[in-house]
């Protein structure tokens, strides 16, 4: 049988999510998780290596990223300046090739997590020039003509932020898992993991105050769960009880990050007749 | 004729119907993700637990999050024939809205109410709701909260219809039924807002970033006059992005 992942210590995991991870380590296919900023996307392949006790490649993916960076970067530049000086032996262009997160998680000798970060941020071809490496899970060192085949296939995690639209070929080929907004009882969990020391009445209130403001319509922002539980933080090290939070909102600059929103809620605050 | 020997020996697709009947209903499920989903059947996966069952079929199915919902809504219908009638009236929900505590049964009294079948359910549950005018907490006929009768929430019926509210006592096989993703649909009007925010997009395309690519034929050229000396140039990608 097969590693199963059911979540660790630190990371709470919905029914779901666990399925589609555990799917994906079955077929050896990529995981692509989609979902609202902060709701714990990167933080999964760190729990999943963790609770696997595998290793773990990252390959942040920005807006010039290209697909061949992942497998590995050819250092040109590099290779004339040592040129001028003759201290190496630039007929070796092996040394001049660096593997990126993808490329050394398939020379790794043990199987590895990748994460190949908001894959959404990079050119709307970037996935599909990926097509044929996670498939086949090889690449080929064209400068130097070596061929690289994963000795274990690695579990690849893609998460993306939906700034764009993923081409059908490469979502055929992937596991799909979109981590909807925690409902209170799953947050009350998430919170509990985070802040263990924290009283029960402290953070029922913050969690009531935190879905009354994710629920005003006006908000471009909403807040997150990563920064419900930095709030959580700060009113813990400001020492404030949970009657602190019935008529005032302390630290909102942890909550809402926008001047709209900041708005929006001052609005709010005078209608109710807060402090 | 060899058919019946054939068939033996190629098992039956389990559940080619829900696979067309989510294509009917517009989601783009293709046959190599169906094939996915039949391997990890025959894995084993999800082995007789319709929550995993139900995960494991919408991580493999489908593969954006505006499906979702139609997914649930195919899932329900196909596999437990609970999909609420259409125009659950509003005051039904109304009633429901503030739960009684759920009250604990003895085991002899559990059994009895072990004893309905999916659909007899649902036919009595549309029966019902075209007798009941008011709201009924406690008991054990009517629609409502905290009583034992199979319809409503937060009671304790076994095999009860949940309407709205969350599940108390266990889970409810209707749990695609709650139609979670609704918001998630891409079947909708685009409004200003989001007209003007694309246009903004719009306007902010282009040239971006640092020079990052080496110009061969320009440090050819830079060098030479240098003489010889090297001169890297580089120059901005040619694509974007």
């Amino acid at each position: 049988m097969f590693a199963q992942f059911t979540g660790t210590d630190r990371y709470i995991a919905s029914l779901e999510l666990q399925e589609a991870v555990n799917v994906a380590l079955a077929l050896q296919r990529p995981l692509l998780i989609k979902g609202e900023p902060g709701t714990g996307k990167t933080l999964l392949a760190e729990a999943v290596a963790e609770a696997l006790g595998r290793p773990m490649f990252t390959w942040h993916v920005k807006s010039t990223s290209k697909a061949q960076e992942g497998l590995y970067v050819y250092d040109a530049v590099q290779r004339l300046h040592d040129s001028r000086f003759g201290d190496k032996d630039v007929g070796d262009i092996r040394q001049y090739i660096r593997f990126g997160g993808l490329g050394q998680a398939f020379l790794h000798p043990a199987p590895a997590v990748v994460l190949i970060d908001e894959v959404d941020k990079a050119d709307l071809e970037f996935p599909n020039d990926l097509l044929h490496e996670l498939d086949q899970m090889s690449f080929e060192v064209i400068e130097t003509g070596d061929q690289h085949t994963a000795r274990h296939r690695p579990l690849v995690i893609i998460t993306s932020n939906n700034e764009k639209e993923l081409p059908d070929a490469f979502l055929r080929r992937c596991i799909f898992h979109f981590i909807a907004f925690p409902e209170r009882d799953l947050m009350g969990r998430i919170v509990r993991v985070h802040h263990p020391q924290v009283r029960q009445t402290l953070i029922d209130e913050a969690i009531a105050r935190f879905y009354w403001l994710r629920g005003l319509p006006e908000l471009r922002k909403k807040p997150s769960t990563s920064e419900l539980i930095d709030w959580i933080a700060a009113l813990v090290r400001g020492g404030l009880d949970p009657e602190d939070l019935t008529d005032r909102v302390p630290f909102l600059g942890s909550l809402l990050k926008k001047e709209q929103d900041l708005e929006a809620f001052d609005r709010h605050r005078k209608r109710k007749g807060w402090t | 004729m060899t058919a019946p020997a054939a068939a033996a020996a190629r098992p039956e697709p389990l559940f080619l119907d829900f696979f067309y009947l989510l294509r009917v209903n517009g989601v783009p499920v293709s046959t190599r993700e169906w094939l996915m989903f039949v391997e990890c059947l025959a894995m084993g996966l999800a082995a007789a637990d319709l929550h995993r069952f139900y995960a494991l079929a919408r991580a493999t199915l489908i593969k954006s999050e505006r499906h979702y919902d139609i997914f649930d809504r195919v899932f329900a219908h196909f596999f437990a024939g609970a999909e609420a009638p259409a125009g659950l009236a509003d005051a039904v929900e109304k009633w429901l809205e503030q739960p009684l505590p759920v009250p604990q049964l003895s085991p002899e009294e559990l059994a009895m109410l072990e004893r309905h079948d999916p659909e007899e359910l649902r036919r009595m549950f549309e029966e019902r709701l075209k007798e009941q005018d008011e709201r009924h907490d406690g008991g054990n006929k009517w629609i409502g909260t905290g009583g034992t009768s199979p319809f409503g929430h937060s009671g304790q019926n076994p095999q009860g219809i949940r309407v709205g509210g969350s599940g108390g006592g266990r889970l409810a096989i209707q749990i695609a039924s709650q139609r979670r993703f609704r918001e998630y649909r891409s079947d909708l009007t685009l409004d200003v807002r989001q007209l003007s925010v694309a246009l903004r997009r719009l306007r902010r395309l282009g040239r971006d970033g640092r020079a990052t690519e080496v110009d061969i034929d320009g440090t050819i050229d830079a060098t030479a006059k240098n003489a010889g000396d090297l001169d890297v140039r580089l120059h901005p990608r040619g694509k974007t992005a």
